[in-house]
């Protein structure tokens, strides 16, 4: 966690992915620290006073660098009362309280050429690896033996940072991604770099072949990642402290 | 009725009031009568008014005036970050207990291990390597600047060193861009206790920046105060998770003082033999201390943060100055310097008496006080004659023999903001009537 503060961000754009998925630009009023790929910050409906306590608020990983210390990128979907808030009063020129960044679900980059990394998203999980993908793009080197992404969605429309992947795959070679969609988009076409079904262990492990010095990173709902978690440890037996979680 | 920010406002212009008439007036000096400190407070109605401001919050504990100072300090250093404590000793004790953590794994600093540091300088330097149980490996420093040279260093490194802590004492720069490029291939930690030296430079980067973690004091005698208060810096967002670990009880929840589930899994993670679950605000993960501050410490560093790059102007010009008038007494006196590629944002005037003289310091330092000029020993001299020390496990490179020049012939004087030009020929003055 690098040094975490309290700030006032306006909203600048949205993109509505879906009714239920939308894509916030925030800008900041203050410089902002320096964010880590996968970390996260808070956000509040509610005008942060700072001598009182913080607002009522909910946790969103930031899909980008932040390299300019003062735009923000979340993807939000809509999960309960507080989401489904921000997604209806949130809109370009709104006001938001923040706080942050937090969080360790960070990919580490020192001294891993030996290894392979795995990335494995489930729908709005993309966001701390599309982070880190967007950090990747700045070097000429990927640092890694191997890396790679797994990226599911509900619908096609939902793969938002697939051609920000594709950008990796084409710079690095020993980059790969695969996509995943449960369903077709009404009107659409699948197209054949993107599987039907959902994300499952059985791909990962046949494209991988992982060995001890793979590292798995599992972002997405609780429930994907649970599946994962266990078919890796229990199922094929790779030591707990490979596989790292991005957990609320 | 008036709004709270009316009666904020109303309160802060009665403050500004309040220091104009009792502070803010003319500085009268007469030398031999007035003092002419060694260090203190420099100060305006801005550290008052955000004083009484961060008591108007009534947060207490450490808020929003904290998190202002943190990124200011580490935005001025330009390093990732910096965390607060109730001192610069606190702080050297967090930082070395740091690298203790099990968090570390195979790196971390174990009871046993060797630790450089000097013996001449400041006790707080060495005492958290005594209190977690490593061996304090003394070497000496050099006498004008009172820093160790990179060889002495490199010389004293064995086998069992871990880490290296020194402080850059009186705001000099030992040669830390060397050092940090000989810890990295050795896989050694080093610490920079830089309580003396904010704002002093290596090679145009900032002490405090180089090491793996560094401390920095806001004494009342420091280059900026809080009254009391420390920082702990580092780029490594790990160690900075440590820090903040030992500086707030130990424990693994990193919320804020009166913040809860920032991480959002305070209910729902497993550690140690804990339930599942077990609420992650009463977790530890180190055996640690409270050492934050309060806010009200952090809003008046807020202020002094700045007028930092003053006090630094000021500081150089103090040192210049003396260093100019002091030329002519160089067969007896040996002039406070700093080596090569350093910028020292000079904490104060070091002095040693050359032995051969046969002038005492006792004699010397009577006349400056007698005069009104304050005087301080360059600290505790060389530590190891100190009664707590002399049976502490160590080791010792070399020979100490400067560190014990250093006990019997060295003393400083001021080179503060506070002092002017008036002070400053006072001084002169009074060396001119000892030497001439």
């Amino acid at each position: 966690m690098s040094q975490s503060v309290h700030f006032k961000a306006s909203v600048s754009e949205v993109i509505a992915h879906s009714p239920d998925v939308h894509s916030y630009t925030l800008v900041s009023e203050r410089s902002l620290p320096k964010f880590s790929p996968g970390q996260f910050i808070h956000l509040s409906l509610e005008m942060f006073d700072p001598s009182n306590y913080w607002p009522e608020s909910r946790v969103f990983s930031v899909a980008n660098t932040v390299i300019d210390n003062k735009t923000i990128k979340l993807v939000i979907s809509k999960q309960g009362l507080y989401t489904k808030r921000i997604i209806e009063e949130l809109h370009v020129g709104s006001y938001v309280s923040c706080k942050g960044p937090y969080g360790d679900f960070i990919i580490r980059t020192d001294n891993q050429a030996d290894k392979t990394i795995v990335m494995i998203a489930g729908g709005t999980g993309i966001t701390p690896f599309s982070a880190f993908m967007e950090s990747l793009m700045q070097h000429e080197v990927l640092g890694f033996s191997r890396c790679f992404l797994f990226y599911g969605t509900r619908m096609p429309a939902l793969l938002i940072y697939k051609k920000l992947a594709d950008a990796c795959s084409v710079k690095f070679n020993n980059f790969k991604a695969m996509y995943f969609s449960e369903e077709d988009d009404p009107g659409k076409k699948l197209t054949s770099e993107i599987r039907t079904g959902r994300l499952n262990v059985n791909s990962v492990v046949d494209s991988v072949k992982p060995d001890n010095h793979t590292i798995f990173y599992l972002s997405g709902p609780k429930m994907m990642i649970d599946y994962f978690s266990n078919e890796l440890t229990k199922v094929y037996q790779y030591p707990a402290e490979n596989i790292l979680i991005d957990a609320w | 009725m008036k709004d709270r920010n009316t009666i904020r406002k109303e309160i802060a212009d009665l403050v500004e009031e309040y220091y104009k008439t009792v502070y803010g007036g003319p500085s009268f000096f007469e030398p031999k009568k007035d003092t002419v400190h060694y260090a203190g407070r420099v100060f305006d109605e801005h550290e008052m008014k955000n004083l009484v401001e961060s008591s108007l919050d009534f947060w207490l504990t450490t808020g929003r005036f904290n998190e202002e100072f943190e990124t200011g300090l580490a935005d001025f250093l330009t390093i990732d970050n910096a965390v607060t404590v109730n001192s610069g000793s606190s702080a050297n004790l967090v930082a070395f207990s740091t690298l203790t953590s099990p968090k570390l794994k195979d790196r971390r600093i174990r009871p046993g291990d060797e630790v450089i540091t000097a013996a001449a300088g400041f006790p707080t330097t060495v005492n958290p390597i005594i209190q977690n149980q490593c061996i304090p490996v003394f070497i000496d420093v050099e006498i004008g600047t009172y820093v160790p040279k990179f060889e002495t260093i490199e010389a004293a490194i064995g086998s069992k060193t871990k880490a290296i802590m020194l402080a850059h004492t009186m705001g000099v720069p030992y040669e830390v861009g060397e050092l940090k490029e000989l810890c990295r291939k050795k896989g050694i930690w080093l610490i920079e206790d830089s309580c003396d030296a904010l704002g002093s430079k290596y090679n145009n980067q900032y002490t405090g920046t180089f090491g793996d973690l560094a401390t920095f004091s806001f004494y009342p005698a420091h280059h900026i105060t809080m009254g009391e208060g420390g920082a702990v810096v580092t780029n490594d967002e790990t160690l900075a998770n440590i820090a903040r670990s030992f500086r707030d009880w130990g424990r693994d929840c990193y919320c804020a003082g009166g913040e809860n589930n920032t991480c959002g899994k305070r209910f729902s993670q497993q550690f140690g033999s804990l339930p599942a679950g077990y609420d992650h605000k009463y977790v530890y993960s180190h055996i640690g201390y409270n050492m934050k501050i309060t806010d009200m410490q952090a809003a008046l560093g807020v202020a002094q943060l700045k007028k930092l790059e003053k006090f630094i102007l000021a500081r150089k010009q103090n040192h210049a100055a003396l260093s100019e008038a002091f030329v002519n007494y160089q067969d007896r006196l040996i002039l406070h310097v700093a080596p090569t590629k350093s910028d020292s944002s000079w904490f104060g005037y070091v002095i040693t008496i050359r032995p051969e003289t046969g002038i005492t310091r006792a004699e010397v330092v009577h006349k400056l006080e007698d005069r009104k000029i304050e005087t301080r020993n360059l600290f505790c001299g060389n530590l190891l004659k100190h009664p707590a020390y002399e049976n502490i496990p160590h080791r010792i490179s070399g020979s100490l023999n400067n560190s014990d020049v250093i006990t019997t012939h060295t003393f400083f004087i001021g080179v503060y903001p506070g002092i002017h030009e008036k002070m400053l020929n006072h001084i002169i003055e009074t060396f001119e009537e000892i030497f001439d």
